[in-house]
């Protein structure tokens, strides 16, 4: 007979949930008694950061900026997408092109976006235009050149299936290539993701009157240190939140490729009532 | 195959006119868009500029030296992480949270606390390099504990034997995935320093320009941290056959 | 049934005879096929073997329209083969390869028939009466990596079937399938082309399995590749994998190929 007690305690639910956060919490409030009493003027007391990020958050100071660069952000990255996965698709079937093309693409993705930054400020200005602009081209190049990747990496056999059954070209992108390209192509879009977000920082540090960089570097200008660190914590934040989003979208989209079963089957599985030849006995 | 560069020379002929056209007929300022000419004109020009290979130079040691530091701590932790799962999962929010945080935007908490110095750029570089080379270590050193941990535990090999003679060798195609990575973060974060903080480099030179409205040199200095990248990433590729021949042959068996 | 019932009679498919006149084919100055001529009529089963290498595939490729001969041409009833054909299904080797893994089972009998614009709701239903056809009837929201090789070949051949094709062309279909899989398919591609009055060319390394199920056996061999026997096989409409294969006559034949093939290469 087995007591409670020969059940190790980190097996159960609650024990691998404990598993995850113990080391984050201890973290935390190590820090937070750690910082308590700090003089220090660039390392404020935690409690005063996070009293600067809930006072700011609750006046809708925070959430005001969150929108401005959420919106620039996903715009620039629906763009992104729509270019990458567009073009990936064309040069990664068109093989004359892909070469023609293809050193013009690595030279082009190997500029670091963030040296493209100033130089887009002051052609373009500042505003959300010359900064959906600097997401669009930083983030275009990893969805691009991973769906070439994805559309180059499908199997002979698949073309082959398509093409034996003389499928018409829209479904064949539709149906075909797309999903066959797309676990490659959600690498792309996860780099993106988390370069979107830098190159936002990054843009808003350098100009602009608006977004989480600007109430960082508003902190930054009025001295007030909490306020960096709240801003930079809150960065943080969204940034991880995105990034389970994506993950989560990732498993529903590409449940095939993880080998995930859908939850509810959409036809009904009645016998068929048409009897059982197709054609009929002799 | 000799058509090759061919078509490739004419893609590049092709964008080189369309630059050109706009600005001669765009109407677009010189401030802008700067012609194609003048942009030439700088590339060649910045040889003769006292400040333009040290600063390149800056760059690279800046970022080799940030890249050096956070590739030995990535996977010494790596390791250490990949072969306890409990480890594993007790770092794993803090492992997530570090990865999909723009580190660049430590900059403004890293000015106040280092100033404007290469100290402190190395240091940003060093953070946003590590979690790249964690990540693929602790993969690699995952894989690996899964499928050789029955052999590896069948002939007792003492711990400091597995780890660096067994499961390092093994990981090594992840950790070369993740130094690839970190490369081109490490020129990436650099520059983005240097543009925003002032900090010596070929970033500083061109936010100069910039203030000096010499667009032209500007985009010269872009240009060439793009073909810095180019050199790069080409480096990595010869280095990663060499090292890594075994595993590209075995791939394919 | 009555015959003459105007509820159940329906008119009987027309199954092209598949013409193939000097076909050859090379690939730059390599010669695989030399002309290689054959006929199959409707309703036969052909197989087509010979050694590794030698250019079955190839010829399955010009076949089906895959892939242009260099010389002589391929006839389907009347029209020579330029492009894939409507009548002409395809089963490959690869079965991971054939079947789309983000799609259903039912999604992928589904799709050629989309293609063809048939509508949803009897493209279900064809779909749902070749599921059952091959034995799989309630696999229709599976996945193919929840399906074993043999089943995601039955859900190919299924496929090809609902896509109404006369003549169905397979290449090495179950050559990456254990025995007691390969000997049940075996039955159902013979079994189909009885039900169904189909034309069915195969291609095998496997000589048991071509003498099994052919009513001619066309020998290739030789580089470049041509054809050095056809084999008339004669064991009737009803076959069975113990019995037929115990047969004298079985182990002549099959003798009789294998001598062939050996003595070229």
């Amino acid at each position: 007979m087995a007591n409670r007690s020969s059940r190790p305690l980190s097996r159960g639910p609650i024990g691998s949930t404990l598993n995850y956060f113990w080391l984050p919490v201890v973290l935390i409030v190590v820090w937070w008694f750690a910082s308590a009493g700090s003089q220090s003027f660039f390392l404020p007391p935690l409690s005063e950061i996070v009293r600067v990020l809930w006072t700011d958050l609750m006046n809708g100071k925070l959430l005001r900026e969150t929108l401005f660069s959420m919106r620039n952000v996903l715009l620039g990255l629906f763009i992104a997408l729509v270019l990458g996965i567009g073009f990936g698709l064309l040069i990664g079937r068109n093989k004359a092109l892909r070469v023609a093309v293809w050193p013009f693409l690595a030279f082009l993705r190997a500029v670091p976006g963030v040296a493209v930054v100033p130089v887009v400020l002051v052609a373009m200005g500042v505003g959300p235009g010359p900064q959906i602009f600097i997401i669009v081209f930083g983030c275009t190049f990893p969805i691009l050149l991973n769906t070439i990747d994805g559309v180059r990496g499908i199997r002979e056999s698949i073309i082959d299936t398509a093409r034996a059954y003389r499928l018409p070209e829209t479904l064949y992108v539709r149906s075909v290539l797309l999903p066959a390209a797309l676990p490659q192509t959600m690498a792309g879009i996860r780099i993106s993701l988390s370069l979107s977000l830098t190159l936002m920082v990054v843009a808003e540090f350098s100009a602009g009157n608006a977004g989480l960089g600007r109430y960082i570097m508003q902190g930054q200008e009025a001295f007030r240190p909490a306020q960096v660190w709240a801003g930079t914590i809150y960065v943080g934040i969204v940034g991880y939140l995105l990034n389970v989003i994506f993950l989560f979208v990732e498993r529903r989209l590409l449940g095939w490729y993880f080998g995930i079963p859908r939850r509810a089957p959409r036809y009904r599985t009645a016998p068929s009532s048409a009897g059982k030849a197709i054609k009929p006995e002799a | 195959m000799e058509r090759v560069p061919v078509r490739q020379v004419g893609v590049f002929v092709l964008f080189l006119l369309a630059w050109a056209a706009t600005t001669q007929f765009g109407g677009v300022s010189p401030s802008t868009l700067p012609p194609v000419t003048d942009v030439a004109g700088a590339l060649l020009g910045l040889w003769g500029d006292p400040a333009f290979l040290p600063s390149i130079l800056r760059t690279v040691r800046d970022a080799l030296t940030g890249l050096m530091i956070a590739t030995v701590l990535g996977i010494a932790a790596g390791v250490v992480i990949g072969t306890s799962p409990w480890l594993e999962r007790s770092t794993r929010l803090l492992v997530d949270f570090g990865r999909s945080f723009p580190q660049i935007a430590l900059l403004p908490i890293f000015l106040i606390a280092f100033g404007a110095t290469s100290t402190m750029k190395i240091v940003l570089v060093s953070i946003a390099c590590f979690f790249p080379v964690l990540l693929q270590t602790i993969y690699g050193a995952r894989r690996l504990d899964e499928t050789m941990a029955d052999t590896v535990r069948a002939y007792r090999l003492p711990m400091a034997l597995r780890v660096w003679k067994v499961t390092i060798p093994a990981a090594s195609p992840f950790i070369f995935t993740g130094f690839r990575i970190a490369l081109i973060v490490s020129i990436l974060v650099a520059i983005g320093v240097e543009i925003l903080s002032q900090v010596e480099g070929m970033g500083r030179q061109l936010a100069e320009a910039r203030n000096f409205y010499r667009t032209d040199i500007a985009f010269a200095y872009a240009i060439y941290a793009g073909l810095l990248g180019v050199l790069v990433n080409a480096a990595a590729d010869r280095v990663e056959v060499a090292l890594l021949g075994w595993h590209l042959r075995s791939q394919e068996a | 049934m009555l015959k003459n019932d105007p509820q159940t009679a329906t008119p009987e498919p027309v199954v092209p005879t598949v013409v193939i006149e000097n076909l050859a084919k090379s690939y730059g100055a390599i010669e695989v096929l030399r002309s290689l001529s054959m006929r199959v009529e409707p309703g036969e089963v052909i197989c087509i073997v010979g050694p590794s290498g030698v250019g079955k595939t190839t010829l399955l490729r010009c076949l089906s329209g895959l892939m242009p001969p260099s010389k002589g041409e391929v006839r389907v009833g009347d029209d020579v083969v330029t492009a894939p054909r409507p009548e002409i299904g395809i089963v490959f080797q690869d079965y991971r390869g054939s079947l789309m893994p983000w799609m259903s089972t039912i999604e992928n009998i589904t799709l050629p028939l989309r293609g063809k614009g048939i509508p949803k709701a009897e493209g279900l239903e064809r779909a749902r009466r070749c599921l059952e056809e091959v034995g799989l009837a309630g696999n229709e929201d599976k996945y193919p990596w929840e399906l074993s090789g043999g089943m995601q070949q039955r859900v190919a051949i299924a496929r090809a079937l609902a896509y109404d094709a006369h003549i169905l062309l397979m290449d090495e279909p179950f050559g990456s399938l254990d025995a007691q899989t390969r000997f049940d398919l075996e039955d159902l591609v013979f079994d189909l082309r009885r039900r169904l009055s189909i034309s069915v060319i195969l291609v095998t390394h496997d000589i048991d399995e071509a003498v099994y199920l052919a009513d001619r056996v066309v020998v290739l061999s030789g580089q470049p590749a041509s054809v050095i026997d056809t084999v008339d096989v004669d064991f009737g409409p009803d076959r069975d994998q113990v019995e037929t294969k115990s047969l004298p006559e079985f182990s002549k034949l099959r003798g009789r190929i294998l001598n062939e093939i050996r003595r070229k290469t």
